[in-house]
């Protein structure tokens, strides 16, 4: 189970499928449209990941393209607790997906 | 006609029968200072524009305010117009000399050119030779003079590219050149909307949209009022709503081309409002008809559901499918206050008994004057009773700023003849 957390008012969690939701906040809401999560990259360059998210509906369109997330702190949780945290650096819309960049 | 890419033509000192070395005359516009190239053997006669001006206003010989001399408008030993600048004493070997004045005179309306759209149109067709009417300027023209954009700066580097030239002119006011678009130039961000959109983005169009945190600014510093180069005065402005969000994120906007603080805190002010605030990159795929730079398309798809009307920053037009992609930019929220947070003029050298002391990069340069005004040419200068430095003919010396930091120092002269004078003097 896999979990990204988006904090912000409101903080928007992002999960892969409806048993995930269990890692979210009780109180906050949390988006099925989890698609994939890249390696974590480190060495040389800041580690970062990319998160790919479901946009076929334009449902990140609909949370992204007013407000967008960059600049705001992200967490990525699996079943052993935090695995990445660190600030959305790009967001990039298109027909059928949604990638976050995320950089500590 | 000329190839944007080429240098611009501009005539250098070698085309008169004598000259110290190979420089180009410079072209000025609007309120404007640059260096004076020297003329004559005397040195007396010192040229300051490679054409008639509306007038030399003040003459700076070694950083100093000079009053023995006059200006006019001539022509030179090739029979070419230059504005001209003639001392009553010749000036001493090695001195700085600069003027300050109001430039170049529009070839039939007579007046200072110093809307963008004007030195743009001088520069390309008059300089360049590309042969492009006036009236293709009107819309920039008009664009300008709505938002109270004036300019003043020099062209003096013969190695310059027209193109080069041209976007520095455009980038510094916060406008964009292109070459092939229907207005040669327009201002952007912002700017006024002068054409009616040309198509509606909408499905099938292929689109894709990203936004960059790296993008936000929150404080934008302008640096203006160049000569020789180097910018005489900066301003600051900041969008407070938007640290709070993002925290403090400074840019620098060098402007070569603004010689005014009113306009550069209107493009301080306009460029903030922009770079402050999200902006989408967007790239859009398939329209099928010609779309160019500057043209403005309606935005209606659902992949970046923010509709209205944007303006045309990037295009590749495919001739044989007639078909257009082209890239937008997007910026989403409200726009953004804007104040203004700093304004600072760099110094100009201080004036001691005997010495004048500038700062220039990391050096304070020191210019020591004998009694009669002439520069002490082999004194030797003892910063602080510790360093000593040897003047050279100019009367010049140099001490690192790490040597003489900011705060008081002690100078003893000990000019050729003899003399000793110490002088105190505050950096």
């Amino acid at each position: 189970m896999i979990l990204l957390r988006i904090a912000g008012d409101p903080a928007r969690n992002f999960v892969r499928n409806r048993e995930a939701r269990s890692l979210a906040e009780p109180k906050e809401a949390a988006h099925e449209l989890l698609v994939g999560v890249s390696p974590i990259r480190s060495g040389d360059e800041n580690a970062n990941l990319s998160i790919t998210l479901q946009n076929a509906a334009g449902q990140c369109s609909a949370l992204f393209a007013m407000r967008p997330s960059t600049g705001a702190a992200a967490v990525l949780y699996d079943d052993a607790g935090e695995r990445f945290a660190g600030i959305v650096t790009a967001i990039t819309l298109s027909a059928d997906s949604c990638t976050l960049e995320v950089q500590s | 006609m000329r190839a944007l890419s080429e240098a611009l033509p501009l005539r250098t000192t070698a085309v008169w029968g004598e000259y110290r070395e190979a420089k180009a005359i410079p072209h000025r516009y609007g309120e404007c200072g640059g260096a004076m190239l020297q003329y004559d053997r005397q040195r007396t006669q010192f040229v300051w524009a490679d054409h008639a001006v509306q007038s030399v206003d003040e003459v700076l010989v070694g950083g100093q305010p000079a009053g023995n001399w006059v200006w006019r408008n001539t022509t030179d030993s090739t029979g070419q117009p230059i504005a001209l600048v003639e001392f009553d004493q010749p000036v001493d070997e090695g001195v700085d000399l600069l003027a300050r004045g109001r430039g170049k005179l529009h070839p039939t309306r007579g007046t200072l050119i110093e809307s963008p759209a004007d030195v743009l149109w001088d520069m390309l067709t008059n300089i360049a030779g590309r042969g492009l009417a006036e009236s293709q300027f009107a819309e920039f023209r008009a664009e300008c003079e709505q938002a109270g954009i004036i300019v003043g700066g020099s062209l003096q580097d013969s190695a310059q590219a027209a193109r080069g030239a041209a976007v520095d002119l455009c980038r510094s006011i916060g406008a964009r050149f292109a070459p092939d678009a229907r207005r040669i130039a327009f201002l952007w961000p912002g700017g006024a909307a002068a054409t009616a959109s040309l198509a509606t983005i909408e499905p099938p169009h292929v689109l894709e949209a990203r936004q960059q945190h790296a993008d936000i600014v929150t404080e934008l510093t302008v640096r203006y009022r160049f000569e020789e180069g180097e910018p005489r005065e900066a301003l600051a402005v900041e969008a407070p709503g938007v640290v709070a969000r993002y925290g403090r994120r400074p840019a620098e906007h060098v402007a070569p081309w603004i010689s005014s603080a009113r306009v550069a805190l209107s493009v301080a002010t306009r460029l903030l409002q922009h770079q402050a605030r999200p902006v989408w990159s967007v790239a859009i795929n398939g329209i099928e008809r010609e779309l160019r730079i500057g043209d403005k398309v309606t935005l209606d798809h659902p992949v970046l559901p923010l509709g209205g009307e944007h303006r045309v920053i990037g295009r590749e037009y495919d001739a044989e499918l007639k078909r257009t992609a082209v890239s937008i930019a997007v910026p989403v929220g409200d726009t953004p206050a804007v104040s203004l947070v700093r304004q600072s003029t760099r110094l100009t050298p201080e004036r001691y008994a005997g010495v004048s002391v500038d700062t220039r990069g990391t050096q304070r340069l020191l210019t020591v004057y004998a009694s009669d005004g002439s520069p002490a040419a082999g004194a030797a200068v003892v910063l602080d009773g510790a360093v000593t430095r040897i003047a050279d003919g100019a009367g010049r010396v140099e001490f690192p700023a790490a040597v003489m930091p900011v705060g008081a120092h002690t100078l003893t002269i000990r000019t050729a003849d003899g003399a000793e004078l110490v002088v105190g003097v505050t950096v």
